[in-house]
């Protein structure tokens, strides 16, 4: 067997290992594994604006949260964004955090200047949207006062939809 | 209940048969017993045809609204239309499974019964190989993921199905797909098989080209078909999102065109013998890598099932696969080398080049596709969006599309100073259009690169078809294979002006608007007209008309009560072959106004039509055909090297 060959196995070999190793720890920590976080106290997640601010959702406890996982490359999210703008005007004793996932920064950068969040938003910085469960963007929490997760929306918002989750965490 | 029993039944048998053929085909493959090998097939054909049955079982508890099986519960309910009921089948996990396990064992049954002109060895060892893959699937459908299992208590109604998956695209998206990724298991185990026999002649080309090329047009169609629906569907006006399922879809699809054409190089030259082996081993294991990620939800998706047990099992069935491929390549490896180095400004050249960028493009892809978890694994989750890929693949993608411009006038052997001449049509076409494109003050550098290059390479073929057009007319009938090929890069660089044109050049605009307000879009202009409310047998649905020209526009949303509230957009879309104007409804509100975003797509519909051109090259090119390639393989490069 030549010196050529043996290095080409010994690569596939390295190769093969990282990705099985890599699969077998995405079993253990599966994103479709779906924590029941409905009913219990919101995960830690914390977020990161474009200011540098970080956003600490444990810390917003008081306060009726909406917490929405986005993305720059998500068209839904694009779709919602302005419908989540009006709502943090309209209800300003709301805390309204966007979650940016999955994405890079430039990415990041570029949507921001096109589209700005009147309201906190910026990449995850602290915790993960695995321990949400989301699964698919955009993805939708609301969190009462006490810091309880009341409810979940999967998609894009309409504006009937997100009056309804309000009127649950609203006091 | 008694469907439940029958269909569990039936599989408990084909899995028996299935590992009967695996077992007796190896072992009377070594010992070349005619007998035996017979028999090994034949135990094959009855897993195929006890699989059928249970196939048939389970189609049937679904139009029967049998609900005393857990799987008809969980995807339809009495309100589902019949046709979506029977395409429940594989709508699911576990159907799925069983419909991907079908087609293995009825392809697999199709190229046994036409290998009768294969070594009876290397005949027997690809039986073995088939068997075992289908015993495999059978033993998760009968241990881990049986779509037969019964409740305990049977239900009035069912669940339904998922409001995403009620689309006429889904009637015929995902049965293409998964038949593609079934029958990639064809070339992989007649590959396998050659090389455990020491049998590394073309001999196995020629007999799987047809179901390398099956796989292919399949992918190729569903990659199409899971792109319309994208598109047509998922309303976020675009049609690829590089989601991991995407991705693992593309993969085998990329592998298998350098397959499709370096296989070409070993036919008339005799070269990348081993080479071959290796992309259709590489080809099967993404494959497989695929299936994994797609039912074992590792990363997360559009497209992924509910989390199942299944994931350790197809984990491990990919570790055999890789660990049995390796160790056949590397004890084989000494069969595969070449005569002597191919030139490298040639036709093999140039189909060596394209094969090391689609490997390339196969490599980001997949780094892209396994970041989370090795990033994830290493300490700190990261993800690869869109930027990732356009930036890594994108310079790929411009020197493939340079290649399909020169590489179909390149001769075999060695290009001299005459090819030049046969590129002038090819250059003379690229240099106007990047005029005409730097002229009308387009300065994007993506597409002053694809979309010249793309018309370049329309150019060289129809330069060709006009050549022999004016010579030798009756050579394209004769040449079909070779004509047909270069109708498919035709539609490749049709799919490939529409990809830039829609990626480019789209305009969006968000507008709230009042009944008889007016939005204009890169000169587009839609009145809205005003909003209803329409209450349909399972769902609620919102309409905003919009007046474009004559027509009629109605993006809708809609609302399935009986699934928890789940909402989905339908969009409106009016075609012409220039742009879309798609509309989609973002919201209602309570003083009668609507919300929109408007794009307007150029070109989308040249997707679609090249993409029905590729697949009608590759058919007409194919279909009936008699094997040109194995005659050339047969006459010019007799080897059969030692096992």
């Amino acid at each position: 067997m030549s010196r050529r060959s043996v290095a080409i196995g010994v690569g596939a070999i390295v190769l093969g290992s990282i990705l099985l190793l890599s699969l077998a720890w995405g079993l253990q920590h599966a994103a479709m594994a779906n924590p029941p976080v409905l009913g219990k106290t919101a995960p830690r997640l914390a977020i990161e604006t474009p200011a540098g601010a970080q956003v600490r959702v444990w810390e917003l406890q008081g306060k009726p949260v909406v917490l929405n996982f986005w993305a720059s490359w998500c068209g839904p999210c694009v779709e919602e964004g302005g419908l989540l703008s009006e709502a943090a005007s309209a209800h300003p004793q709301v805390a309204m955090v966007g979650a940016d996932n999955r994405d890079t920064a430039s990415a990041y950068e570029a949507f921001e200047q096109r589209h700005p969040h009147v309201y906190p938003a910026g990449p995850i910085v602290t915790g993960s949207y695995q321990s949400y469960g989301v699964a698919g963007l955009p993805a939708t929490f609301f969190i009462d006062p006490q810091g309880v997760v009341v409810a979940s929306f999967t998609g894009p918002l309409d504006s009937r939809t997100l009056d309804h989750y309000l009127a649950l965490i609203e006091p | 209940m008694i469907l439940g029993y029958l269909g569990a039944g039936t599989l408990l048998a084909a899995l028996v048969m299935g590992g009967f053929s695996a077992l007796l085909s190896f072992w009377a493959g070594r010992r070349e017993s005619a007998i035996f090998i017979q028999i090994g097939r034949r135990a094959f054909y009855a897993a195929a045809a006890m699989t059928l049955l249970g196939a048939v079982v389970l189609e049937v508890a679904l139009l029967t609204h049998d609900f005393s099986l857990a799987y008809v519960v969980e995807h339809t309910d009495l309100s589902t239309p019949t046709a979506l009921v029977a395409a429940a089948f594989y709508g699911g996990q576990e159907g799925s499974l069983l419909y991907w396990t079908l087609i293995l064992a009825l392809l697999g049954s199709a190229s046994l019964v036409a290998s009768a002109s294969l070594s009876g060895r290397v005949a027997a060892y690809a039986a073995g190989i088939l068997a075992t893959i289908l015993t495999f699937f059978l033993f998760v459908l009968g241990v881990v993921a049986s779509p037969f299992d019964l409740l305990s208590v049977t239900p009035p109604d069912g669940l339904g199905l998922n409001p995403i998956l009620r689309d006429g695209g889904m009637l015929i998206h995902p049965p293409v797909v998964l038949a593609g990724f079934a029958s990639f298991a064809i070339p992989f185990s007649f590959a396998c098989a050659a090389l455990l026999a020491g049998r590394v002649d073309a001999a196995w080309i020629t007999h799987t080209r047809r179901f390398a090329l099956l796989a292919w047009s399949l992918q190729s169609a569903g990659l199409l078909l899971g792109m319309w629906w994208a598109y047509h569907v998922l309303g976020w006006g675009g049609y690829w999102g590089w989601d991991p399922v995407e991705n693992v879809a593309l993969m085998p699809w990329l592998a298998t065109t350098a397959y499709l054409h370096s296989s070409q190089v070993q036919a008339r030259r005799g070269r990348l013998r081993l080479w071959n082996f290796g992309l259709v081993i590489v080809a099967f294991l993404l494959v497989v890598f695929g299936t994994f990620i797609v039912r074992s939800g590792v990363v997360p998706s559009v497209h992924t099932f509910a989390i199942s047990a299944i994931g350790p099992w197809f984990l491990a069935f990919l570790f055999i696969c890789m660990v049995f491929s390796a160790v056949l390549l590397t004890f084989r490896s000494n069969l595969g080398a070449a005569p002597s180095p191919a030139p490298a400004v040639s036709r093999e050249g140039a189909f060596l080049l394209q094969n090391l960028l689609l490997l390339g493009v196969v490599a980001v892809v997949l780094w892209g596709t396994v970041l989370p978890l090795v990033s994830g694994m290493l300490g700190t989750q990261r993800v690869a969006g869109a930027p990732y890929y356009e930036r890594a693949a994108g310079p790929l993608f411009a020197a493939l599309l340079a290649l399909l411009a020169v590489g179909p006038l390149l001769p075999w052997r060695r290009a001299g100073w005459t090819t030049m001449r046969a590129l002038r049509w090819t250059g003379v076409t690229a240099a106007v259009v990047l005029v005409v494109l730097l002229i009308t003050g387009v300065r994007s550098l993506p597409a002053l690169l694809a979309i010249p290059l793309a018309a370049g390479a329309g150019a060289t073929v129809l330069s060709e078809y006009g050549r022999a057009a004016l010579k030798r007319p009756q050579s394209i009938l004769r040449r079909r294979r070779h004509y047909g090929a270069y109708l498919a890069h035709l539609g490749l660089a049709v799919v490939v002006i529409g990809i830039a044109a829609s990626q480019f050049w789209q305009q969006e605009k968000d507008v709230t608007l009042k009944p008889g307000e007016q939005v204009t879009v890169a000169g587009y202009t839609l009145t809205y007209i005003g909003s209803e409310q329409r209450q349909l047998a399972d769902h609620i649905e919102f309409i905003s008309g919009m007046r474009f020209g004559e027509q009629t526009l109605e993006p809708s949303r809609a609302t399935y009560a009986g699934l928890g509230g789940q909402a989905l957009t339908h969009v409106a879309i009016s075609t012409t072959p220039m742009a879309d104007v798609y509309v989609v409804l973002a919201g209602t509100g309570d003083d009668g106004s609507a919300s929109f975003r408007v794009f307007v797509n150029p070109l989308v519909t040249w997707i679609w039509a090249g993409g029905a051109v590729i697949i009608l090259g590759v058919l007409l090119g194919n279909v009936g055909d008699r094997g040109v390639i194995a005659e050339l393989a047969t006459r010019r490069i007799p080897v059969t090297l030692p096992a």
